[in-house]
């Protein structure tokens, strides 16, 4: 930490700038990002000549100030009409950013794609990471939570649950680390007496809460890894990279550790995080040591290691150091410095990682499964990852279903990661050469299915499904089928059209049901009138010459059932909401009729 | 957000200094100057827990002189969808507060579509949907 407190880092943001004004201050947009080197950096944009060489020559983080102050320039050039030597200025701004270009190896992509569904970014997010989170009660849907009422489970054999025939589950498939999980998912709704008609009408979100629940270690958990520790995708891209170019990278990152005056051990344990737990993040790893110390010794007697033979100074063998990491016993081999200090990570940088084609892009030019492979992976210094790479992120709606897009991306599509500008900063590597990726690669073509598709299928199979178990169709239900439709509506309407006549079908045959049952109640109502009429008529024919002729009247005239304020209100609204959905599919669709 | 605080234990992650009762008014003040809203009050509560965290490219920003972690900064400096506070983001997602419909947010980092929404008092599932220890 700096020392300094949150209100003088502050400071400038909540007083007036009173600071004298800079000659060159006419060259630069009033309302730009300030920076600490804006001073050092002018010097360098003043007299340009060599410009690659001074860049390079820049620490990292002024080199990220150059490259945004250098944006803001030619973007303030661009909008304003400038004259003379600021026009100049901002056109030589342009130049330069394209100098910084050349130096990363980067350039634009710019382009248009078409949205994904939310649940299939969902998916993409889900593999990644390994993790899935727990669903909220209004995310799951209302046939996920019939067959989910005590009274509608049952027992049934494992061969009953075909996931295949789950429309929502492959979608799922079509990932590796869900082919994976099939069996246990399978084995879990089984052991759950879940009826396997279930499965044709499960949601993304309903298969994330049985995912959730199988794999659930305590009920206070609200996040569960389905993968085994260190097996997420994210986890083994990794390991593989510390597998394939951890040499490379360890030198790179000892030379960047020696100028920044951090200790060698620290380095040497992030590494050994990388490779073997796919951990990147160097806050909190234990720092370990190279060599045996009498602390060292002692603690590894108490904790019932055999050290006989072992010297004080003599190296710590790395299949030692690796046995105790993978048992998360670490601290008993724990570095000190010389005053006998724990020696930490503090100052060193880790790498974070970076999906090369965007999640939407990759969608568009390929599978879904793609968008997880390693080759579009790259890792990237923290800083560098988040004000360079992602700094010309721009996304601008086209229409409804398409929006353009623009992003840096890497020339060198075989670079894996990154700490900085310039070649000499890169590691590479083709990671998407093995055998094993191979394999992953033609089963997941084999796997892959239209999401829009998948959704038409499970939305017909609703039908079936609501007619089988006589599960009424309600107004929540069918706010959520519009909503759906609204999302599906952005893709291809030939997908759509037969799903929708569909739909429409079953709303008819749901209102005419309705219709029929009200009928039936009321023809039952008045059979019971009329037969109580005809009785009642019995009885005053019978009792016609006894009455006297001013009683006849009162006793004579039928009862009308007469319905109460409540009942004809909510006749009203469920009037008015039979207007609103058949007007909106009137709307989207052209098909049925308005009503007024 | 108990069931958040309680799957952090034993994880690897860096956080700011502890929260300051000047740092929660300096933060909303220039939070207002700069056109945006206050941080909502759940939030504030978990920022006493933690003042800012970050742990392999999720971060979750505070009131805090880590300017990684600097709620100030990065609203100042990255890209955000109208009427949403930026509370945090993850190599895919933002966290982020629609101070109009009063709602916590999972925000695509690309196109700032809303995945998902939750309440004032569902903050701790919103936390654990941005970050992956």
């Amino acid at each position: 930490m700096t020392g300094k407190s949150y209100k003088e880092k502050q400071q400038h943001r909540l007083q007036k700038d009173t600071s004298q004004t800079p000659v060159y201050e006419y060259l630069l947009p009033p309302k730009r990002t300030k920076s600490p080197y804006e001073a050092k950096l002018m010097q360098i944009l003043l007299e340009p000549t060599n410009f690659k060489k001074k860049f390079t020559d820049l620490k990292l983080d002024e080199q990220l100030a150059m490259n945004q102050l250098l944006a803001e320039i030619s973007e303030y050039g661009k909008s304003e009409n400038l004259k003379g030597f600021a026009r100049d200025f901002a056109e030589g701004a342009e130049y330069l950013l394209d100098n910084i270009h050349q130096i990363a190896g980067t350039e634009y992509d710019k382009g248009i794609f078409t949205k994904i569904h939310r649940d299939e970014k969902r998916l993409i997010r889900m593999e990644c990471h390994g993790t899935i989170n727990l669903r909220t009660p209004h995310q799951l849907s209302i046939f996920y939570k019939y067959f989910n009422k005590p009274e509608n489970k049952g027992k049934w054999g494992l061969r009953a649950y075909d996931m295949k025939k789950s429309p929502m589950w492959r979608v799922f498939m079509q990932f590796e680390s869900f082919r994976k999980i099939t069996q246990d998912i399978r084995k879990y709704m089984q052991k759950k007496g879940i009826n396997p008609d279930a499965l044709k009408v499960m949601t993304v979100s309903d298969f994330c809460d049985v995912i959730f629940q199988a794999y659930q270690k305590s009920s206070k958990d609200t996040k569960v890894s389905f993968l085994p520790e260190g097996e997420s995708i994210k986890a083994k891209y990794v390991k593989e990279f510390m597998q394939r170019c951890g040499d490379k990278y360890k030198k790179l990152k000892l030379e960047e550790a020696a100028a920044r005056g951090i200790r060698p051990e620290a380095v040497e344990s992030l590494c050994n995080a990388m490779r073997l737990w796919g951990i990147t993040e160097p806050s909190r790893i234990t720092v370990t040591s190279f060599e045996y110390t009498p602390q060292i010794i002692k603690d590894l007697t108490k904790a019932g290691y055999d050290v006989e033979g072992i010297e004080v100074g003599s190296p710590i063998p790395q299949e030692f150091t690796d046995y105790l990491i993978m048992h998360h016993q670490e601290k008993l081999i724990q570095a000190r410095d010389e005053s006998g200090k724990l020696i930490t990570t503090e100052g060193l940088e880790g790498e974070e990682l970076h999906h090369i084609g965007a999640v939407l892009i990759a969608a568009n030019n390929g599978y879904l499964a793609r968008t997880n492979y390693p080759g579009m992976f790259i890792l990237l210094n923290t800083r560098y990852h988040k004000k360079f790479i992602h700094y010309y992120d721009r996304i601008l709606k086209h229409n409804d279903e398409e929006q353009f897009y623009q992003r840096l991306t890497i020339k060198d599509k075989k670079i894996r990661a990154m700490l900085g500008f310039g070649k000499n900063k890169c590691v590479s590597g083709d990671f998407e050469d093995s055998a094993e990726f191979k394999k992953r690669e033609t089963e997941d073509m084999l796997y892959v299915v239209n999401y829009n598709k998948m959704t038409a299928d499970r939305l017909k199979n609703e039908v079936e499904i609501a007619q089988k178990y006589k599960i009424n169709y309600t107004k929540v239900a069918i706010a959520q089928k519009l909503e759906e439709i609204k999302n599906i509506k952005g893709t291809s309407k030939s997908d759509i059209q037969e799903f929708e006549g569909e739909y429409i079908k079953w709303l008819k045959e749901q209102k005419k049901n309705r219709r029929q049952k009200k009928e039936t109640a009321h023809e039952a109502e008045t059979k019971k009138v009329s037969k109580e009429k005809t009785s009642e008529r019995k009885k005053i024919k019978s009792a016609k010459n006894k009455v006297k002729p001013a009683q006849k009247e009162e006793n004579v005239k039928p009862q009308k059932p007469q319905k109460t304020l409540r009942q004809r209100k909510n006749l009203d609204k469920e009037a008015e909401f039979d207007r609103q959905v058949w007007n909106f599919i009137y709307e989207r669709t052209g098909r049925g009729h308005k009503i007024k | 957000m108990k069931n958040f605080l309680q799957y952090l234990k034993g994880k690897s992650y860096k956080e700011g200094e502890p929260l300051e009762k000047e740092a929660v008014i300096v933060a909303q003040k220039v939070l207002c100057n700069m056109g945006l809203d206050f941080v909502p009050a759940s939030y504030v509560a978990f920022l006493k827990h933690h003042n800012g965290m970050k742990a392999n490219g999720c971060y979750l920003f505070g009131a805090t002189v880590d300017d990684d972690l600097d709620i100030i900064d990065q609203n100042e400096n990255m890209p955000r969808p109208q009427n949403v506070l930026l509370l945090g983001y993850n190599e895919f997602d933002y966290l982020g507060y629609d101070y109009v419909h009063k709602k916590y947010q999972i925000i695509d980092r690309e196109d700032f579509e809303v995945l998902d929404s939750y309440a004032d008092d569902e903050l701790g599932a919103a936390l654990n949907e941005i970050f992956e220890v």
